[in-house]
């Protein structure tokens, strides 16, 4: 009997018509590893050797989906439907309880998994040989996180990598965010810290590092010599000129899908589940509610917390209150003209209140600098700042970001956080709908409406409603993952950087509207 | 103004939804087949759970509300042209003012012996889709009959599953009066790579069943027994319109219809897979049954239905397809074979794994392209329809022909960029 067309890449039987079985040889070898780090959690022999153990064991059960399929590389995504754990049934619903306890535990409870100033224990000491190797201290709750993200990333990035090994851009992208994962947002930050320099990501910028700003982020860093004050510089340079100078080349892709954590996660580990992210119309007036409240949240409390710790006029510094006040307002009185003057451009298929909405949030800036400018108050805002920071920490940086983000992988998508929270996919999206070069084209009219690239988008955007109209795909959470053209199967959609004048598909009318016939 | 349209495929939707942008018509669109107008394309990745049951919905099911279409499931049992009455099984007559039929196709018979045994199925509707899920589940071998684009589809769909196939094609080389014999080989490899076992020069002579009465083998006209207990029958579709046979209305194979999609009787269209076109567009057939000519057939149709006079003049002749896993997008006119006294020849350039294959098709006297076709590559629609429209020299078609691709970024890197001229082409 021929091998099967399409082996399991996920946990699963490859029959779509048995009841489907999660027991294949990836979670044999993951349950194995689990079982190593409760060894070791209990017996401090074993210890040592638990995590090195637990990680390569890991990484074999990804890597034997490729011993399985060697003779018949077949279609990637055939069987998304079949397979329990992604069909939201009891297996989704044990892993996502799963992942969501432990977060929270990891967030609010590290002393459960044997954290401890003075000496760790059980779980989190099974990190210290790893912790002491790279940055010579003890590990905490975080450095645990970090190193298991990052193998997440690494091993579930071998098994999209396989699964789409026919696919250039994929095996590229993928080998990207797993060299910023493990490089930028582990190894060289822990490593530095050796050198008593400030843990820095290098890739990770404000607003999605929202404490980049706050007064002891930015003091570590100016007391951490040049370096540190480069640190400071790149950041804003981040925002200022690099992120957007790429954006306009490539779209948000270039972070989203190539060199985020957040990205880096979800494309790997949460490729199973992208097909949960929810299409409607609902979800995505949602979206676009939530996402840009959160924009504001983020900068009203990031502006608030600097003006707390810069200086009164008259005092030697950088930047004093007035001036910094006087430049919020200056900057959003700009923005607000370029709102206006591109209005048409910009808000034109929006309904009103959306341009009137986005124009009071300016002004709420506008006044707020004036005011502050002329009578120095203590606080930018009525509101103190540390609580803005506090909260917007917890419930957006913690429980959104974290809990949810990940947690709910396998009952709302992969990309629930960069789709209805993330502040820098909101600043990238808009900048990617109205000032890049990057499109997703479609061919003329070769759709034949199947819908595989709409079930696929992880952002949940209907990529079919554009494509059998033979309209170019220009949308602001379009992270440019590019799953959407690789599953097509009628080649109809190109992830392409072009003239910004060029956007719409030219030509396409002939074969979908009436102006031949007109 | 009432119109009423019969059947809720691409050519009825299309026709709906361009009348609805158009007019205040009220439009009621009758299928028997199902409640919401659905991809047919895409009943094959139903089949391989590749996407939900929603998703195979090209509109969803809101926006027949939203724009005040009326959707009735229903049969129609006959149509009375002189009363202008549409008469169905369940619901009460339906008088129109004009009336689409879209109608759509009925999968050919093979009329041998035991074809209606539980197994057998064709794979045109979602009915039959559900018999073929019933079957594949009992199963460990298929047979799929027929060696067209529905047979490549009804093999990946049997392999899926991890059955067995076993492929009967009449004609000596796979799809051979379609394909050229380079790419018929390169298919023909691929589709056993994927293991099936395809059988050429073969044809069924009779279904076996089972002591239950389902099938159990099947006997092929050299006598060879392949045990199956599903078959998947796809030789070839016809118009679905026997119900109008003694109507009144003018037929042929299909519907006859002239430029402006008007049969016979007035105030009544046809288009779609059902309309057999009097004056054939060049490059096309008169009966023209792909989702393609559907959706501009029924654009047509209804630009003539709000009265604006259209004679139909689609654009260059087009067609795609995915052969397991490679790609087929073929454009112009694209002949199977040149034989001596075609004035037709072709080029062909492919990578050296011979897994990317683009032929030029071109007049033999004046090197005007007529056609282009690619195996595994992505071609631009725009760029090539142009070419073939304007009949731009071979020259220099090959020589700007980077602007045809439309492969994902980075593709070139992976394999040989070159492509080399085929040893055995022409020119």
């Amino acid at each position: 009997m021929p091998e099967p067309l399409y082996p399991s890449l996920s946990l699963t039987d490859r029959h779509p018509f048995r009841p489907a079985s999660i027991w294949g040889p990836d979670t044999w070898f993951s349950l194995g590893a689990v079982l190593c780090i409760i060894l070791g959690s209990l017996f401090p022999g074993f210890g040592p050797y638990a995590l090195l153990s637990a990680t390569l064991l890991f990484f074999a059960g990804m890597a034997s989906v490729t011993f399985e399929n060697q003779k018949l590389p077949g279609d990637p995504v055939a069987y998304t439907f079949a397979q329990s754990i992604q069909t939201r049934e009891w297996p989704a619903w044990v892993l996502g309880f799963l992942l969501t306890t432990f977060y929270v535990v990891l967030y609010w409870f590290p002393a459960y998994l044997g954290y401890s100033p003075e000496g760790n224990t059980g779980f989190i000491a099974l990190f210290d040989p790893a912790s002491q190797f790279l940055k010579g201290s003890a590990a905490s709750q975080w450095f645990a996180y970090g190193y298991m993200y990052t193998v997440a990333v690494l091993g579930m990035g071998i098994k999209f990598a396989w699964k789409y090994r026919h696919n250039r851009y994929q095996l590229i992208r993928t080998g990207s965010v797993a060299f910023f994962q493990l490089g930028f947002a582990f190894l060289l930050p822990e490593w530095m810290q050796r050198l008593n320099v400030p843990y820095y990501d290098w890739k990770n910028m404000w607003p999605l590092n929202y404490s980049f700003f706050d007064e002891w982020s930015i003091r570590s860093l100016g007391q951490s010599g040049n370096l540190g004050m480069w640190m400071i510089l790149w950041g804003i340079a981040m925002i200022f000129l690099i992120s957007p100078i790429l954006t306009w080349f490539f779209g948000k892709r270039w972070y989203c899908s190539w060199v985020c954590g957040c990205g880096a996660l979800a494309e790997t580990a949460g490729d199973s589940f992208r097909h949960l992210s929810d299409k409607s119309q609902r979800a995505w007036e949602w979206e676009r509610w939530l996402i840009y409240h959160i924009l504001v949240f983020v900068t009203l409390t990031t502006l608030a917390v600097i003006y707390s710790y810069l200086p009164y006029a008259g005092n030697e510094a950088w930047v004093n209150k007035v001036q910094f006040s006087a430049g919020v307002a200056v900057a959003a009185l700009m923005a607000g003209i370029a709102l206006i003057i591109q209005r048409r451009k910009w808000f034109g298929t929006y309904p009103r209140y959306v341009f009137y909405t986005a124009l009071s949030a300016i002004s709420l800036f506008i006044l707020a600098g004036i005011y502050s400018a002329f009578a120095q108050p203590a606080e930018w805002l009525p509101v103190p700042s540390t609580g803005l920071r506090q909260a917007y920490g917890f419930f957006i940086g913690a429980i959104f970001s974290g809990v949810i983000g990940v947690g709910f992988y396998p009952l709302l998508g992969n990309r629930v956080w960069c789709r209805f929270g993330c502040p820098m996919a909101a600043i990238l999206g808009l900048q990617q709908k109205w000032l890049s070069r990057f499109r997703i084209t479609t061919n003329g009219g070769q759709c034949i409406s199947c819908g595989n690239c709409s079930t696929h988008c992880e952002m949940g955007i209907d990529v079919k409603a554009y494509a059998q109209e033979g309209l170019d795909i220009v949308r602001s959470s379009c992270v440019g993952c590019g799953i959407c053209a690789e599953v097509c199967p009628r080649g109809v959609l190109k992830l392409e950087n072009g003239p910004l004048t060029s956007k719409s598909s030219l030509g396409s009318d002939i074969f979908l509207k009436n102006d031949l016939f007109t | 103004m009432h119109l009423v349209i019969i059947g809720n495929g691409m050519a009825g939707v299309a026709c709906a939804l361009e009348v609805r942008r158009r007019t205040g018509f009220t439009i009621t669109v009758i299928s028997e087949e199902s409640p919401y107008f659905f991809s047919r394309p895409a009943l094959m990745y139903l089949f391989m759970k590749q996407i939900s049951q929603s998703d195979a919905l090209p509109y969803g099911k809101d926006i027949w509300k939203k724009n005040n279409i009326e959707l009735v499931h229903d049969r129609v049992e006959s149509i009375d042209f002189e009363k202008k009455q549409v008469k169905l099984t369940t619901h009460t007559p339906i008088t129109y003012d004009k009336l689409l039929l879209a109608t759509g196709s009925k999968a050919a018979k093979l009329h041998c012996a035991g074809e209606d045994l539980r197994g057998v199925h064709s794979f045109y509707s979602i009915q039959d889709l559900a018999q073929l899920e019933i079957a594949s589940s009992r199963a460990s071998r298929a047979v799929v009959v027929g060696g067209g684009l529905i047979g490549v589809e009804l093999a990946e769909m049997f392999r899926s599953t991890g059955m067995e196939v076993d492929w009967l094609i009449r004609e000596k080389r796979l799809m051979e009066h379609v394909l050229p014999a380079e790419e018929s080989h390169v298919l023909s490899s691929h589709v056993g790579q994927k293991g099936v076992q395809m059988y050429t020069n073969e044809a069924v002579a009779s279904f076996e069943a089972d002591s239950t009465g389902a099938l159990y083998a099947v006997r092929t006209a050299a006598g060879t027994k392949l045990e199956a207990r599903v078959a998947g029958i796809a030789i070839g579709v016809q118009p679905n319109v026997a119900f109008l046979n003694s109507s009144g209305l003018e037929l042929n194979r299909g519907i006859l219809v002239d430029a402006h999609f008007q049969t016979s009787i007035p105030d009544v269209f046809a288009a779609g897979d059902c309309a057999e076109l009097r004056q054939v567009p060049k490059g096309y057939r008169a009966i023209e049954a792909t989702w393609y000519s559907a959706r501009m057939q029924g654009m047509c149709a209804a630009l003539n239905i709000c009265g604006k006079a259209t004679p139909y003049s689609p654009p260059v002749w087009y067609n795609s397809a995915k052969f397991f896993e490679m790609e087929y997008q073929v454009y112009g006119n694209c002949p199977a074979e040149s034989t001596e006294d075609s004035h037709i020849s072709s080029s062909l350039w492919t990578n050296k794994q011979k897994k990317r294959l683009l032929r030029i098709y071109f007049d033999s006297s004046s090197e005007a392209v007529v056609g282009i076709s690619g195996l595994g590559i992505r071609l631009r629609q725009t760029v090539i329809s142009d070419w073939i429209q304007h009949r731009r020299p071979y020259s220099d078609v090959i020589r700007h022909i980077q602007q045809a691709f439309f492969d994902p970024e980075f593709f070139d890197l992976m394999y040989y960029p070159a492509y080399e001229r085929h040893p055995e082409s022409h020119a």
